[in-house]
């Protein structure tokens, strides 16, 4: 397909999206329902997922971890995100947000020129920040639902939104229209797994030996983070759940706020106990 | 002209008495929340080599600081209410313990590092959310976002959000889980917990 063919197609769901898109601001997933009509394969995928991690992913990670010298680290991780703003910089257009194009625009100039192929990040100093920004969110923006949980295997979460972000953003993917793009791209996305295991080795690994159900918990936290990527980082407040103190149905026991409100006084910062 | 500086000086007064006040509160929110990580960094660099007493004393300073109860019956969700009140008393008892154990080693990971308090949103009757970073010596900072209720005049921490990722949220979302597959009863969930408080 050309690139214009493709270019023609997008458009073409685009159009048709902008018939529902909502003024209601973006859709954003339910966190107090499981909403996963798929469970009992998606535990099943996730398991297998999980032995990846174990035999393949994680032994991988430390071996990379150790191997690699920071500095390199570093410019694999500029790199790999200078790769991606090509996709953000068409996400943030399609989203109509002109304000955060511009800035992914700049960064793509700068890091290129300056930071020599996007090797270095002069970039985030001259007040260019890195936001990825994705075909899914793109969709939720436009009022598109989730569309439940779904668990692939190898490539993880990937709800029926963000399965259809990633194929489109693949396609788009500028990389992949020039010679040994493919071989790039494959490395780029090497290096994405390796570098986000080994970053949070320690949370992934605490989170795994305590979690009482971890399948819940990555499903949880999978619909959070992208939830806040949707917003932009921004804190909804709206949204936040409502964690009210116990009414006086139960008897509360009477020792430890008393304690705290006495001790409060002679403490040098207010109200730490 | 005098009647209007009558009516017009207390009304002036009054709002400036009003802005002083939601000043000295997110100051208060900031000023707790430094305070409670400097404490909290203080243990865990404290107590190096002997777990046992770090977490003893982490879960000294969280019992003090935390509103448990809240945090507890949050994370059984929809659940909470067709509990009798004996289940209940008996879950939240074994909650407080839980809950310390689990922030107290997810936390773990980050003694010896700094936090830095950026800015605080008043979210009215949601509360104060705190965002602070924890800088790192090697790799990116890392988020961190406090939400507190106000309490007696003081803050009591209803939930840790790390990375975008809420501590409290992730929490019922496990509990639910297991609470669905044992016939939403509360008892069935403690024992399903106990283990796991054990083997830590």
């Amino acid at each position: 397909m050309s690139f214009f063919r493709r270019f023609l197609w997008i458009g073409l769901i685009l159009a048709a999206l902008g018939g529902c898109a909502s003024t209601a601001g973006p859709t954003l997933s339910k966190l107090d329902e499981p909403n996963d009509p798929w469970e009992p394969y998606n535990r099943a995928v996730f398991a297998f997922n999980q032995g990846v991690d174990t035999v393949v992913i994680r032994p991988a990670a430390i071996a990379y971890d150790t191997v690699t010298p920071t500095t390199v680290r570093h410019v694999l991780r500029n790199l790999s995100n200078h790769l991606s703003l090509p996709v953000s910089l068409v996400n943030t257009v399609l989203q109509g947000d002109w304000e955060q194009a511009e800035i992914t625009f700049w960064r793509l100039f700068v890091n290129t020129t300056l930071g020599g192929f996007g090797m270095l990040d002069p970039a985030t100093e001259l007040g260019l920040p890195l936001r990825q920004e994705d075909f899914g969110q793109t969709l939720a923006v436009a009022g598109i639902e989730e569309g439940g949980y779904f668990v692939l295997p190898l490539l993880g979460p990937m709800p029926p939104r963000d399965l259809v972000g990633r194929i489109v953003d693949h396609a788009f993917n500028p990389l992949l229209f020039l010679d040994g793009g493919t071989a790039v791209s494959t490395g780029r996305r090497t290096v994405d797994i390796l570098e986000f295991r080994a970053e949070n080795m320690e949370a992934i690994d605490e989170l795994y030996r305590t979690s009482p159900d971890f399948y819940a918990a990555i499903r949880s936290a999978y619909r959070q983070r992208r939830n806040a990527d949707i917003l932009n980082g921004e804190t909804d407040t709206e949204s936040l759940p409502d964690i009210s103190a116990l009414s006086v149905e139960v008897p509360a026991p009477a020792n430890l706020s008393l304690t705290s409100r006495v001790e409060s006084r002679s403490e040098t910062s207010p109200g730490v106990n | 002209m005098r009647a209007l500086m009558t009516i017009a000086g207390p009304l002036v007064a009054l709002a400036m008495m009003m802005t002083a006040a939601a000043a000295a509160t997110e100051d208060t929110a900031r000023a707790f929340v430094q305070g409670l990580a400097d404490r909290v960094i203080q243990v865990l660099e404290r107590n190096g080599e002997d777990t046992a007493a770090r977490q003893a004393e982490f879960r000294d300073i969280f019992a003090r600081n935390a509103d448990v109860e809240a945090i507890g019956k949050f994370a059984t969700g929809r659940y909470w209410r067709a509990a009798s009140e004996e289940e209940k008393r008996a879950y939240l008892d074994f909650f407080a313990d839980y809950v310390s154990f689990m922030y107290a080693t997810r936390i773990d990971a980050y003694a010896g590092e700094k936090l830095e308090v950026e800015r605080v949103i008043d979210a009215g009757a949601k509360g104060m959310i705190v965002k602070s970073r924890i800088v790192r010596a090697d790799g990116p900072p890392v988020q961190v976002d406090w939400r507190l209720r106000a309490d007696d005049g003081g803050f009591k921490v209803i939930d840790l959000i790390v990375e975008q990722v809420s501590m409290a949220q992730t929490q019922q979302s496990e509990f639910t889980s297991i609470l669905a597959r044992n016939g939403g009863k509360l008892p069935a969930l403690v024992e399903e917990l106990k283990p796991r408080v054990a083997g830590l």
